[in-house]
C-alpha cells in the first residue's frame, strides 16, 4: 500500500481533485434524488382554466364520468370536448372559459391539454388494475378534487409504488411495471 | 426490506417450442418481432460492426456439397433459461429469473456492463450503442406497450411480456385462468407454417407442454446446463430415395 | 452506500435519457373532440379486419390501431387464405404507411423538378388532359384484381383507343393459363397440401414467388406435423436450393426448363402402372392407351439421358401417386420462367388429376373445384372487381410499349407499379414512356416510373383505403376480399379510385359511381342474394358491416376439410396437351450460364427496397443484410478464381451487372442466381444504389401460350471484376449448433 504522504505533490493534487469531484457528485446526486428538487409541484398553465374543485367537489361529478377509460383501460382518458358539451350544452354557456370550449367543439379542434401526471417511458401503469382493487384516485393524484389548478403533489418515484405494493401484497416482480 | 418470494409455486411457467421440421425460414417472425417490440433498424454502418439487434434471428446451417446439400434453419431468440448464465454475472441485478420462468431484463436498472451478453452462450442479448432513432412519421408506428430502450443498456427477447400481461389481465377480468392459446408472442402469432408454439408448460394439457414432452424435444447447449424454456423439436428426414 | 442508493446511482449514470423523461418537459394530451367509438379499450386498441395489398395473394389481416395509428398487422384467423398468419411483407406494411419518404402532396413535374400543387389544380389538369385525349388513354396496374381495376375497366374500357394492361408478377400468367386448360375456370386453385403425404414441389418457392405465401406455408406446416402420426414428405425439384427446397426432405437439381419433362415422365410411370393394375375404371381404357402412346417418349430412362435425374428416382417419385394418394405436385416459379411454362404447368396438373382419379375412393384430395360457386356471382365479381386474365399478360405490356413508341396514347395512367425498374431493360419501357405527352402516377412513393410522370398523385396506403379484391390464386372456395380504411389518412393524399372517378365525371365520361366505396357497396348490394352465409335477412347496412367485420366474403371452408375431388371432365381430352417442347434460351454459346433471377420474400420485385425492416431482416439462405449478392456454385467460383465477397461481373447481350459473389452449394454449376429488387436509382435513400438490377440482363423471351415473360430464359457470362466487399451476415457470432441440428 502506497502511503499518501509518499506521493508527489502533483499526484496529491490530482487525487484530491478526483476525490472532491466524486464526493461532490455523490452529494449532488443524493440531493437530486432524495431532496426537494424532485418534489417541485408541477403546475402548468392549461389552455382552458378548468377547475377540478368546481366539478368534482362542488358539483360532486364522479371522476369516471369524464375519465371514462380509467376502469377499463391502462389510460384514464382525458375527455374530448364532446364530453364537456354533454352538460355545457345547457349550463353556464356565457362563461368566458366555456365559450372557449364551445369554440373548440364547434370548430372540431381538439383542446391541447398539458400533461401534469407523467411517468417515464420505462414504466407501464394500468389504471384499470388499480381501480379494480379499489385504490382511490387520490392515493396517487392527491386531493385533486380540492384543486382549482391541478398540480403534481407526488414524486412518483419507484419507492412510492413499491411501498404500496408491498403493503398490499401486490406483485413486485420488475416486469409488472417495467417492460 | 421484504424478500421476494421467487420460489413460491406458480401457476404459470411460460415456454416455447420451435418445430424445426416445420420452419421454412421465411423470416416473418423476425419482422413481426421488430414491429411489436420497437426494435430499431441500425443501417449499413452499424451492421458492419455487427451491432444489429434483431431479438429473433434465423440461423442457417449448410452441410454437404453439391448435389447432396442440406440447409437447415433455426430460429434463435432468448432461451429464457431456468439457470441462466447471464443472471449470475449482472452486477446490478438487472437480469433475473422471475416466478413465471421468464428471464427478466430491467432496462432502468441496467448499467451496460455487457457482462450478460458476453456470458450468453446463445448470443441473444443486444447492446444499445446509440439512442434509438425513430424520427418523424415513423414514431406513429411505435407500440405503446413497449418502452424504448436508450443508449447504453442491454435488451433481448421478452417472450412479448406485454402480451402475456395483457392476456393475464383479460383472464383476470373474466375471473378465470389463462387458456391455452390466449397468449401468443408476435412471432408465434404470425408464423405461417405454425412452427412456433407458446404456452404454459405447467399446464399438462397445453399444446406446448405436449410438444415439449413428445420425445422430439431437445434443448440447445444442453451440456452447459442452462435449462432453456425454449425447446426445439427435431426435424426428421424421410428417406425419399 | 446501501444497495438501493447504488442502484439509483447506477441507473442514473447509465441513462441520462431516463431523467429527461422523468423531468418536466411539457407533454400534451390531445383527446379527440368526439371519440370514435366509446367504450372500448383505447390502449389495447381497435382491431379492424381488412385485406393485405402488399402482394396479390389476398390474405385477410387484422390491424391493431391505437389512437388512430396503425400499430401491428396480424393474420385474420377466419380468413381461408391467411388462417390467422401473416408473412413478412404484411408485417412490414405498417412501416410503409409511416415511411418518412411517403409522398405528401400532389406534384407536377416542371422540367424534372416536382412542385407541389393543390388537389383542385391537379384534378383540373387531369380532367383537361382526359378531354383532349378523348380516348387514347392507357391504364397500367400491378396485376391486381381489385375495385380500382374494375372501375377503370368500366370508365375507359377498350373504347376509343383506350388500353388496359398489367405489369403482372413474373410468370403468374402461365400458372393461371396452365391450370385453366384442365379446369373450367380462369384462375387456378392453390393446392391444399395439408392432407398430402407426398408432395413434389416443382420450383414452387412458397415464400418468394408471391403466389400465396401464407396459404402454401400453412398447408406445408400442416402436412409436415399438423396431423397425428403422419409426416408429409416433400421433394423439391429445381435449379436452386431455395428456402422451400431447404425445408423439403430432398432437393433434386434439375436443369432449367426441364421440370415439365420430369412431370411427364412421372405421368408416364403412373399411366403405365394404372394400365397394368387396372386402376381408375372411370377413365376409359382407350383414353389410357392413348396417353400411354403419347407418353411413350417420356420413359424414365429417356428422361435420365436428358436431365440426369435417375430413372429409379423418377419411379420412386411416381409410386406415391398411385399407391398412397393423396400425393401432389405443385408448380411454381421454377416451372413458369421458361418458354414451355404453360405446357409444363399443364403436365403437372394432369398428374394431379390422374392421381386424384385413382385415389377417389381412398381419400379426399384437396386439389379442389370451386364449391357451390354461382356463375352469375362469379361473372359479376369478375366484371366489377378485376380484369380479364388476357388483359394481364406480359404480352399486353409489350403491345402497350410498342403502342407508346408508335405515339398511340395521349394520356397514361400508372397505378402502383414500377415498370421502368422491374421489367427487362431491353423492353425499353422508359424510352417508350417518353413518347406519351401526359402521364399520371398514383403512388405512395417516388420511384423510377413516377419520376418520369408529369403528374404525381399521392395515393392512400391500403391501410387508409377502400377496395375490394379477388385473389389471383385461392383455395377451393370463391373469395371476395374487402379492404377498408383502418386509419384516417394523415397526409394530403386521396384514393386513386376516387380521384379517377371524379376526374372522369368532370371530363364527361360516364362513371359507375361517385366514389370507390359506393361503387363497392352497389356491386355487393346487387349480388347480395348470391353471397352464401351472409344473412340476407339483415338490412343492407348490417350485412355490409357483417362483411367488413370479417374482412370480406367466402363460404364456410376448412383447410383439409370438405374439398371435393374435381370431376375430370376434360381429362379424356387432355392427351393433346401431353407434349413438352424444349425450352429456348436467349444468348449464344459465349454465354455459358443460365441466369436464375429470383424474388426474395423481403424485396419482392423491388418495392421492399425502401424499407429498413426489409433490409435488416436477413435473407434466409445467404443470411445477408443490407446487401446485394450474386450466387454461384462453389466449384464454379473457384474456377473463375473468386471467394465470398469478391466482385464479379455478369453479362448478357443486353447489359451487365456487378456484385459480390456468394458461393452457394445449393445451386447447379451451370446456373447463376441473382435476387431481383436491388439496384434502385430513384426509390429513396435506403433503396438507391444498393446492388444492381438483374432486369438489366434480361431479353424479351415470351412463353407463347400464355404471353408471360420467360424470365429465366436468359444466358449470361460471368467474369471476375476488381475488388471485394465485406459480406454482412447475420449468424451466431461464436458458437453454433450445427452438431445438434444435423444429428437429428
Amino acid at each position: 500500500m502506497v502511503k499518501f504522504g509518499s506521493l508527489s505533490t502533483t499526484a496529491k493534487v490530482v487525487l484530491g481533485f478526483i476525490g472532491t469531484a466524486i464526493a461532490t457528485f455523490l452529494v449532488l446526486f443524493y440531493i437530486f434524488y432524495e431532496g426537494p428538487f424532485y418534489l417541485v409541484a408541477h403546475q402548468p398553465t392549461q389552455p382552458i382554466n378548468y377547475s377540478h374543485k368546481v366539478h368534482a367537489d362542488d358539483n360532486k361529478i364522479p371522476c369516471q364520468y369524464c375519465h371514462t377509460f380509467a376502469r377499463r383501460s391502462e389510460m384514464s382518458g382525458v375527455p374530448g370536448a364532446a364530453r364537456c358539451m354533454n352538460c355545457h350544452e345547457s349550463v353556464k354557456q356565457e362563461a368566458p372559459e366555456i365559450k372557449k370550449v364551445i369554440a373548440h367543439y364547434e370548430n372540431n379542434k381538439p383542446i391541447e391539454w398539458v400533461k401534469v401526471f407523467d411517468l417515464p417511458d420505462h414504466v407501464w401503469f394500468s389504471h384499470k388494475k388499480h381501480i379494480a382493487k379499489d385504490v382511490s384516485c387520490q392515493t396517487c393524484h392527491g386531493p385533486i378534487e380540492k384543486m382549482d389548478v391541478v398540480s403534481r403533489t407526488n414524486d412518483f418515484q419507484m419507492g412510492f409504488c413499491l411501498d404500496c405494493h408491498q403493503e398490499n401484497e401486490a406483485p413486485t416482480d420488475c416486469w409488472t411495471c417495467h417492460t | 426490506m421484504k424478500s421476494f418470494n421467487y420460489k413460491k409455486h406458480n401457476d404459470y411457467k411460460w415456454a416455447m417450442t420451435v418445430d424445426l421440421d416445420r420452419c421454412d425460414g421465411c423470416g416473418a417472425c423476425v419482422v413481426a418481432c421488430q414491429a411489436e417490440n420497437n426494435i430499431p433498424s441500425l443501417g449499413v454502418e452499424q451492421t458492419q460492426e455487427g451491432r444489429n439487434m434483431l431479438w429473433l434471428r434465423i440461423e442457417r446451417y449448410i452441410e454437404g456439397s453439391y448435389p447432396d446439400v442440406k440447409v437447415r434453419f433455426l430460429p434463435m431468440m432468448c432461451q429464457h433459461c431456468d439457470t441462466a448464465p447471464c443472471e449470475s454475472v449482472c452486477p446490478v441485478y438487472a437480469t433475473y429469473q422471475n416466478n413465471e420462468g421468464l428471464n427478466v431484463q430491467v432496462y432502468n436498472r441496467c448499467v451496460g456492463t455487457r457482462f450478460c451478453g458476453n456470458n450468453c452462450p446463445y448470443s441473444v442479448r443486444y447492446f444499445n450503442w446509440y439512442d434509438p432513432d425513430f424520427e418523424g412519421k415513423e414514431k406513429n408506428q411505435l407500440n405503446p406497450d413497449v418502452s424504448l430502450r436508450e443508449k447504453g443498456i442491454m435488451e433481448k427477447c421478452t417472450f412479448c411480456m406485454q402480451r402475456i400481461r395483457r392476456g393475464k389481465d383479460n383472464a383476470a377480468d373474466e375471473g378465470r385462468e389463462v387458456h391455452d392459446g390466449d397468449i401468443k408472442p408476435a412471432c408465434v402469432q404470425t408464423c405461417p407454417t405454425g412452427a412456433l408454439e407458446f404456452g404454459n408448460i405447467n399446464d399438462h394439457h397445453s399444446r406446448v407442454s405436449k410438444l415439449a414432452h413428445s420425445g422430439r424435444a431437445i434443448s440447445l447447449f444442453e451440456e452447459k446446463g442452462t435449462h432453456p424454456s425454449v425447446k426445439y423439436l427435431k426435424g426428421g428426414t424421410a428417406d425419399v430415395f | 452506500m446501501d444497495r438501493r442508493s447504488f442502484l439509483k446511482f447506477g441507473a442514473l449514470a447509465a441513462s441520462s435519457g431516463v431523467m429527461g423523461a422523468c423531468g418536466q418537459a411539457t407533454q400534451k394530451v390531445i383527446p379527440f373532440v368526439i371519440p370514435p367509438e366509446d367504450g372500448a379499450n383505447p390502449v389495447d386498441g381497435y382491431h379492424y379486419a381488412t385485406t393485405c395489398r402488399e402482394c396479390e395473394a389476398g390474405c385477410g389481416v387484422v390491424v391493431r390501431t391505437v389512437n388512430g395509428r396503425a400499430k401491428k398487422i396480424e393474420g385474420n384467423s377466419v380468413h381461408p387464405i391467411s388462417n390467422g398468419r401473416a408473412c413478412v411483407k404484411a408485417q412490414a406494411a405498417v412501416q410503409r404507411v409511416y415511411h418518412s419518404e411517403r409522398l405528401t402532396d400532389p406534384m407536377v413535374n416542371k422540367n424534372g423538378k416536382f412542385e407541389k400543387i393543390s388537389w383542385n389544380d391537379a384534378i383540373g389538369m387531369l380532367v383537361e388532359k382526359l378531354k383532349i385525349a378523348n380516348g387514347k388513354t392507357f391504364f397500367l396496374n400491378n396485376g391486381a384484381n381489385d375495385a380500382l381495376a374494375g372501375v377503370v375497366d368500366s370508365i375507359f374500357g377498350e373504347k376509343g383507343g383506350n388500353f388496359i394492361a398489367s405489369n403482372h408478377d413474373f410468370g403468374h400468367e402461365s400458372l393461371i393459363a396452365g391450370g385453366s386448360s384442365l379446369f373450367d375456370f380462369p384462375k387456378i386453385q392453390l393446392a391444399d397440401m395439408s392432407n398430402a403425404d407426398f408432395t413434389i414441389l416443382l420450383g414452387a418457392d412458397m415464400n418468394e414467388s408471391g403466389v400465396s405465401p401464407v396459404y402454401q406455408a400453412y398447408t406445408f406446416g400442416q402436412s409436415r406435423r399438423g396431423r397425428p402420426s403422419k409426416r408429409g414428405r416433400f421433394v423439391y425439384c429445381g435449379s436452386r436450393l431455395s428456402p422451400t427446397a431447404a425445408s423439403a426432405d430432398k432437393w433434386l437439381p434439375v436443369p432449367p426448363g426441364q421440370l415439365g419433362l420430369l412431370a411427364l415422365s412421372i405421368a408416364q410411370v403412373v399411366v403405365d402402372t394404372v394400365i397394368q393394375r387396372e386402376l381408375a375404371p372411370s377413365v376409359g381404357r382407350d383414353t389410357l392407351m392413348g396417353w400411354r402412346q403419347a407418353l411413350n417418349s417420356f420413359t424414365p430412362e429417356k428422361t435420365y439421358k436428358k436431365i440426369e435425374v435417375k430413372a429409379d428416382y423418377i419411379r420412386r417419385m411416381a409410386a406415391p401417386f398411385v399407391d398412397e394418394a393423396p400425393a401432389l405436385m405443385v408448380a411454381g416459379d421454377g416451372v413458369v420462367g421458361f418458354t414451355n411454362g404453360t405446357s409444363s404447368t399443364e403436365a403437372i396438373e394432369f398428374v394431379n388429376m390422374l392421381s386424384a382419379e385413382i385415389g377417389r375412393e381412398k381419400t379426399k384430395l384437396s386439389q379442389a373445384k370451386t364449391l357451390q360457386s354461382n356463375p352469375t356471382l362469379k361473372a359479376a365479381l369478375q366484371a366489377n372487381f378485376g380484369l380479364a386474365p388476357e388483359k394481364q399478360s406480359f404480352r399486353r405490356l409489350k403491345i402497350l410499349t410498342d403502342g407508346m413508341v408508335g405515339n398511340e396514347y395521349k394520356v397514361g395512367i400508372i397505378s402502383h407499379t414500377n415498370p421502368v425498374f422491374d421489367t427487362p431493360k431491353s423492353l425499353k419501357f422508359k424510352e417508350a414512356l417518353a413518347n406519351v405527352p401526359f402521364k399520371v402516377s398514383f403512388s405512395c412513393f417516388m420511384d423510377e416510373t413516377t419520376v418520369e410522370c408529369n403528374l404525381v398523385l399521392p395515393d392512400n396506403h391500403w391501410l387508409e383505403s377502400w377496395s375490394a379484391q379477388l385473389p389471383n390464386f385461392r383455395p377451393g372456395v370463391p373469395i371476395l376480399n374487402l379492404v377498408q380504411p383502418t386509419v384516417v389518412p394523415f397526409l394530403n393524399t386521396k384514393q386513386a379510385g376516387d380521384v379517377l372517378l371524379e376526374a372522369a365525371a368532370k371530363a364527361g365520361i360516364a362513371v359507375p359511381a361517385k366514389n370507390l366505396e359506393s361503387f363497392i357497396g352497389t356491386v355487393i348490394e346487387k349480388n347480395r342474394a348470391y353471397l352464401k352465409d351472409v344473412p340476407t335477412a339483415l338490412d343492407t347496412k348490417e350485412s355490409w358491416n357483417h362483411m367488413l367485420q370479417s374482412g370480406g366474403w367466402w363460404p364456410n371452408y376448412n383447410i383439409g376439410g370438405q374439398a371435393e375431388t374435381p370431376k375430370p371432365a376434360s381429362l379424356s381430352a387432355v392427351s393433346k396437351n401431353l407434349i413438352i417442347e424444349d425450352p429456348s434460351f436467349d444468348g449464344d454459346d459465349s454465354y455459358q450460364f443460365y441466369l436464375h433471377p429470383y424474388k426474395t420474400a423481403h424485396m419482392g420485385r423491388g418495392n421492399g427496397a425502401n424499407q429498413a425492416w426489409m433490409h435488416e431482416a436477413p435473407d434466409p439462405v445467404t443470411t445477408l443484410m443490407w446487401q446485394f449478392w450474386i450466387e454461384v456454385n462453389p466449384v464454379m467460383a473457384s474456377t473463375i478464381g473468386v471467394v465470398e465477397g469478391d466482385i464479379v461481373k455478369v453479362a448478357s447481350p443486353y447489359g451487365s451487372i456487378t456484385g459480390p459473389v456468394f458461393p452457394f452449394a445449393g445451386l447447379r454449376p451451370d446456373v447463376i442466381a441473382v435476387p431481383v429488387g436491388y439496384g434502385h436509382t430513384k426509390y429513396g435513400e435506403l433503396a438507391n444504389n444498393v446492388g444492381s438490377n438483374a432486369m438489366n440482363l434480361l431479353g424479351i423471351t415470351i412463353d407463347k401460350t400464355s404471353g408471360a415473360l420467360a424470365f429465366r430464359s436468359q444466358k449470361v457470362s460471368i467474369t471476375k471484376d476488381k475488388g471485394s466487399v465485406m459480406m454482412m451476415r447475420n449468424a451466431h457470432p461464436r458458437g453454433e449448433y450445427k452438431g445438434e441440428i444435423f444429428q437429428l
